[in-house]
């Protein structure tokens, strides 16, 4: 099949054109990188998976301001960005309005906890200050180049290094002090 | 919503759709039209202000504005489209280069003060900030055809656009041309004030509402 070879960008275009058997290949090869991002940030599996059909919504919205032949992954990701912004803002607001009550189980095929090794990592992530974490997160979960990182933060390469850099340390640093205490 | 749902709930809303013109068509086209509009409005009591100024100034003046203009449309422009770098810098320049030129008329403020030019620079004002709602609804309806992000951001970078419309404008039509308070603060303080209408747009407006 020849769609099955087809990079994001084709099927961006071809998603622009109304082409049904591209959206749904482009849906399928976009849907685990936006998991990966957002299940980066929320360390959350249900979360992650909310903010993505949200995300889809509002790309859908969009798609007509990808221009082709440019990189698809910045304009995805920065559409998913500030998805995962305003749902936070938005869940922000009402949660002062809310009154907490006990959290619903979680359903049986959610139930998979992760791996001791996954609990390890997403604790010392969070410990990251936000800036740090999302540069890790976008180089790391989602595999975007420096230069795509940059571009999509509004940022030069440098900045981008030097967050990775410190984030790098700090993990390094909460890693030794993990080991020193056992 | 499962995956499946999306996917058809997609395909069902599947229509073609054209791609956004390029940056650079969007860049000189966004100043080409704040400047038709404000020049437009300004015929409306008479270029008053060109009169006034000699050439020197008038080749000071506009270029300037036009500049502004140009350097905040490469902004806007770049906002329109999600993913598009948006370099700090150009940030400072598109808010600094007003706030600049505010302060140094503020500097000569005081022995200005008279309740007629008061008067004048009320009246103004009023004008060049019905100017930029003219220029900001103007823009608002083709701008919405690009995808703003962040609606705070689309608010701010557009309400300073039709601000520098309305400062173009004002330059036109206004006959005080010589008194550095009076475009200080009755002229550029409208491009403040649009910065944070636009701002107050962007933080209250409806979801959806800067993309069509």
């Amino acid at each position: 099949m020849e769609t099955a070879v087809r990079d994001i960008e084709t099927l961006l275009a071809a998603y622009q054109q109304a082409d049904r058997e591209a959206t749904s290949l482009l849906i399928h090869r976009v849907n685990p990188v936006l998991y990966r991002y957002f299940y980066g940030h929320t360390r959350n599996r249900q979360e992650a998976e909310d903010l993505v059909q949200e995300a889809w919504l509002r790309i859908h919205r969009a798609r007509h301001t990808y221009r082709p032949g440019l990189p698809a992954l910045p304009w995805l990701y920065s559409i998913a960005d500030h998805t995962r912004i305003d749902i936070y803002r938005k869940r922000k607001r009402s949660t002062t309005h809310e009154v907490a009550c006990d959290e619903p189980a979680e359903p049986a095929h959610r139930a998979s906890a992760p791996t001791a090794a996954q609990i390890n990592w997403n604790g010392l992530l969070a410990k990251l200050p936000e800036s740090q974490r999302e540069v890790l997160v976008l180089m790391k979960y989602s595999g975007l180049s420096l230069d795509e990182v940059a571009r999509l933060k509004g940022s030069t390469i440098g900045a981008v290094k030097l967050k990775a850099h410190r984030a790098y340390e700090s993990l390094k640093a909460m890693l030794k002090r993990k080991e020193a205490g056992k | 919503m499962k995956r499946r749902d999306l996917e058809s709930l997609l395909l069902q809303d599947l229509k073609p759709v054209k791609p956004l013109a390029s940056l650079s068509y969007r860049t000189l086209v966004l100043p080409l039209a704040a400047v038709a509009i404000a020049a437009l409005l300004a015929a409306v009591t008479g270029w008053k202000g060109w009169q006034a100024m000699d050439s020197i100034s008038r080749l000071l003046t506009y270029p300037l504005i036009a500049g502004l203009l140009l350097l905040q449309a490469v902004f806007v422009a770049r906002e329109m489209e999600p993913g598009q770098s948006r370099p700090k810098t150009m940030w400072t320049f598109a808010v600094l280069i007003p706030a600049l030129l505010l302060i140094f008329p503020l500097g000569l403020l005081l022995p200005a003060l008279d309740p007629d030019s008061w008067m004048h620079g009320i009246k103004c004002f009023g004008r060049g900030t019905m100017t930029f709602v003219a220029v900001f609804a103007g823009l608002a309806f083709w701008l919405r055809r690009g995808y703003f992000v962040s609606s705070e951001r689309a608010g701010t970078a557009i309400g300073i656009l039709a601000g520098l419309g309305a400062f173009f404008s004002q330059e036109l039509y206004c006959p005080i041309v010589g008194e550095a308070w009076h475009v200080g603060l009755a002229h550029i303080g409208v491009v403040v004030t649009a910065g944070m209408i636009g701002f107050l747009a962007g933080r209250f407006s409806p979801p959806g509402f800067w993309n069509r």
